[in-house]
């Protein structure tokens, strides 16, 4: 369902990858890890579309679809959904306000009916209550002033309510605390289907405990060096990246 | 200020000639014949403010007048039938409302007959003739600055409101004062008014801006806000004008010893409007909340130039302006906070932010602090840009195309000062108000009433 062949992508005018190739099936996950400056978080933006992201090179089909040409609110229609390192704080607009918006877009765009206050809130209080959010966060600005664990649990209901079909998790783990992250890998397990992949950047093999993929690969300096099944995770973690790059080398 | 000799304008020499004439049909000529001339006198010799004033350095009256002409004198009240944004904005309100048309109270239009006992309001041409100690002493405050605004305002001050709230009266509904202008006829008009708290008293006024008029309207307005003791005043001011329309409001707040006093001013018209605010601190103890948002396109100007007095020890303020600049269209801030000598313990907060969605768009900041105090808290700040970028990709990722993206931030940038004014149905009506103006979804918890 996802396909990306020989991505090349600069930042800034530098090449930050540098032919990356990596396919999943649906229903997969795929874990992506790698040293800080490997090109990680540049994966993930590219693939949801941000500006300033060049592709150069290569291609990235979805269900057969080149993404590279669409806007990033188009590729969350098309099912894209990025879970952010740092969710961006909104102030002003409440989480409900936000929520709504995006979710009735995304439904317009896929060829649904838009959801009455009434309904919507319904939805969003059955889906919020499995992660732990109450109204009271719902009513509150995006993500100004949640925790570190707040702001995931509210990345995690945006997946939940938007249903992608293909969902990226840049270091999900990054600010939680180990009870903080069980909560959130639970309510992302519960959103793993046979129709949904997934693709988990992480630093750290901690998360993958939690959220055990069926493949892991290893990306340094803009290229996957390695992959493997789930317990290359482990192996990372014990001989740390210095020994696979030289691997690769 | 010398005056450096300039010819004089067509609208100013018209203002000061006309004078003699129009005073003979202004409220209270027995009375306030001597105040006034003297009023136009004063003016004459200044002529209107320019930018040569360092205070009018971005509000150029003598500019934007310029090509006015001479505008017809004591314009004739009449009723207006339609309706406009301005006075819809609090349609959903139980409230008390007085109107009035080119400067003039229209009794016919105001509904008036439930205000509660302790709550006395009357005309300014009423109180010019009342004999009642509160009115004659509430009409002799200054207003400050004297400058030729505020000597025109003098000079030619046709009607306006005048307003007490008895000790220990909290009144039940806000009082909505609506400032229209309505005619085919330039004209200029100028108000003046008078709110009173005691001690204890507590009110929520409400004051639109809006017009009719298809020709251009030249109208100061002289508010006198007086909070007494332990009294509660929360101000909110909306200009929905037009394009030519240009309005300058001076605003003269005294504070009371553990009075509360919290204002925001809204503009969304696309005239060219200034207030001129000085708050005095004149008791401990006492909190203000002084707001003001601007969201403008075209060629609207919208000043707001502030002073606040903390005159003694123990009182909190917190100034927050946010502009949301389009088109060609100008936000000016200058603000101005004072700490005196002995007034230790204050706590003041200033913050002007703008966000310019034009290239033409265009940003004058000038926040000051003077400070005399040691022990003090104070702070300010001032920060112009466009729409974080982030933020706009984080909602484009979700969904939201860009330009409800853009909406959405906009609004929220907004909606922050009106959420931290009020949390009732005045916030509301503001934020319906502006989502409209920005075509940004409406907010969902006040949708589903929660």
């Amino acid at each position: 369902m996802l396909e990306i062949k020989d991505l090349h992508v600069e930042v800034g005018g530098k090449e930050i990858l540098k032919g990356i190739n990596l396919t999943l099936n649906p229903g997969e996950v795929h874990a992506v890890m790698g040293p800080n400056g490997s090109g990680k978080s540049t994966l993930s933006y590219t693939l949801a579309g941000r500006s300033g992201y060049d592709v150069t090179g290569g291609s990235i089909l979805f269900n057969g679809k080149d993404l590279t040409d669409l806007e990033p609110n188009e590729r969350a229609a098309a099912g894209v959904f990025l879970a952010f390192q740092y969710p961006t704080e909104v102030p002003g607009v409440t989480t409900m306000t936000f929520l709504k918006t995006a979710l009735n877009a995304v439904r317009v765009a896929r060829g649904e009916d838009e959801l009455d206050a009434v309904r919507f809130l319904k939805l969003v209080r059955e889906k919020a209550k499995a992660l732990n959010i109450t109204d009271d966060m719902l009513k509150r600005p995006l993500n100004v002033g949640f925790s570190g664990g707040e702001k995931k649990r509210a990345e995690t209901l945006q997946m939940a309510l938007l249903e992608p079909t293909f969902a990226v998790l840049d270091e999900t783990d990054s600010g939680l605390d180990v009870d903080a992250m069980r909560v959130v890998a639970e309510g992302v397990n519960a959103l793993r289907s046979p129709e949904r992949s997934m693709l988990v950047i992480t630093h750290y093999q901690r998360l993958l405990d939690h959220i055990v993929p069926d493949h892991v690969h290893i990306l340094a300096g803009g290229k996957i060096v390695k992959s493997g099944p789930k317990e290359l995770a482990r192996e990372v973690e014990e001989s740390g990246y210095a020994d696979i790059k030289s691997d690769a080398a | 200020m010398a005056r450096v000799a300039v010819q004089p304008l067509d609208i100013e020499t018209g203002l000061v000639d006309d004078h003699a004439a129009a005073a003979k049909v202004l409220p209270g000529a027995s009375t306030q014949s001597g105040v006034r001339s003297k009023a136009i006198e004063a003016f004459a010799a200044e002529g209107l403010p320019n930018r040569r004033l360092e205070e009018y350095r971005y509000f150029d009256l003598r500019q934007m007048l310029a090509k006015a002409g001479p505008l017809a004198v004591t314009p004739t009240a009449s009723s207006v039938d339609s309706t406009d944004a301005a006075t819809e904005l609090f349609a959903e309100i139980d409230r008390h409302i007085a109107v009035f048309i080119n400067g003039r109270f229209d009794a016919a239009g105001s509904s008036l007959n439930a205000l509660p006992d302790g709550v006395e309001l009357l005309s300014y041409a009423e109180a010019l003739n009342s004999d009642a100690d509160w009115v004659s002493e509430a009409l002799e405050s200054s207003i400050a600055p004297q400058d030729s605004v505020a000597t025109l305002n003098a000079a030619y001050a046709i009607d306006g409101v005048v307003i007490r709230v008895s000790a220990g009266v909290k009144v039940d509904k806000p009082i909505e004062v609506q400032w229209r202008s309505a005619g085919e006829v330039s004209t200029h008009f100028h108000t003046r008014s008078l709110v009173v708290l005691e001690e204890g008293a507590q009110l929520t006024l409400l004051e639109t801006r809006g017009d009719d008029k298809r020709a251009p309207v030249f109208a100061t307005g002289a508010l006198r806000l007086v909070v007494g003791d332990l009294a509660s005043l929360s101000h909110s001011a909306v200009y929905a004008d037009g394009n030519d329309v240009v309005r300058v409001g001076k605003k003269s707040v005294t504070l009371g010893k553990a009075s509360n006093y919290q204002t925001l001013g809204l503009a969304v018209g696309s005239g060219k409007a200034r207030t001129d605010e000085h708050v005095h601190f004149a008791g401990e103890n006492t909190k203000a909340s002084i707001n003001g948002l601007s969201l403008l396109r075209d060629t609207a100007v919208m000043d707001n130039t502030l002073f606040v007095d903390h005159a003694v020890p123990n009182c909190d303020s917190e100034e927050t302006f946010r502009s949301v600049l389009d088109d060609a269209s100008r936000g000016v801030f200058q603000g101005s906070i004072l700490v005196r000598k002995d007034a230790q313990k204050i706590d003041s907060q200033m913050q002007a932010r703008a966000l310019l969605l034009s290239r033409k768009a265009e940003m004058d900041a000038k926040p000051m602090l003077e400070i005399y105090a040691d022990d003090v808290i104070c702070a300010h700040g001032s920060a112009i840009g466009e729409p974080d970028q982030n933020a706009i990709f984080y909602l484009m990722s979700r969904g939201i195309d860009e330009k409800t993206a853009r909406a959405l931030l906009v609004a929220g940038f907004l909606d922050d000062v009106v959420d931290g004014f009020d949390d009732g149905e005045i916030a509301v009506a503001l934020k319906t108000l502006l989502a409209e103006r920005l075509g940004a979804p409406k907010d969902t918890a006040q949708e589903a009433s929660l």
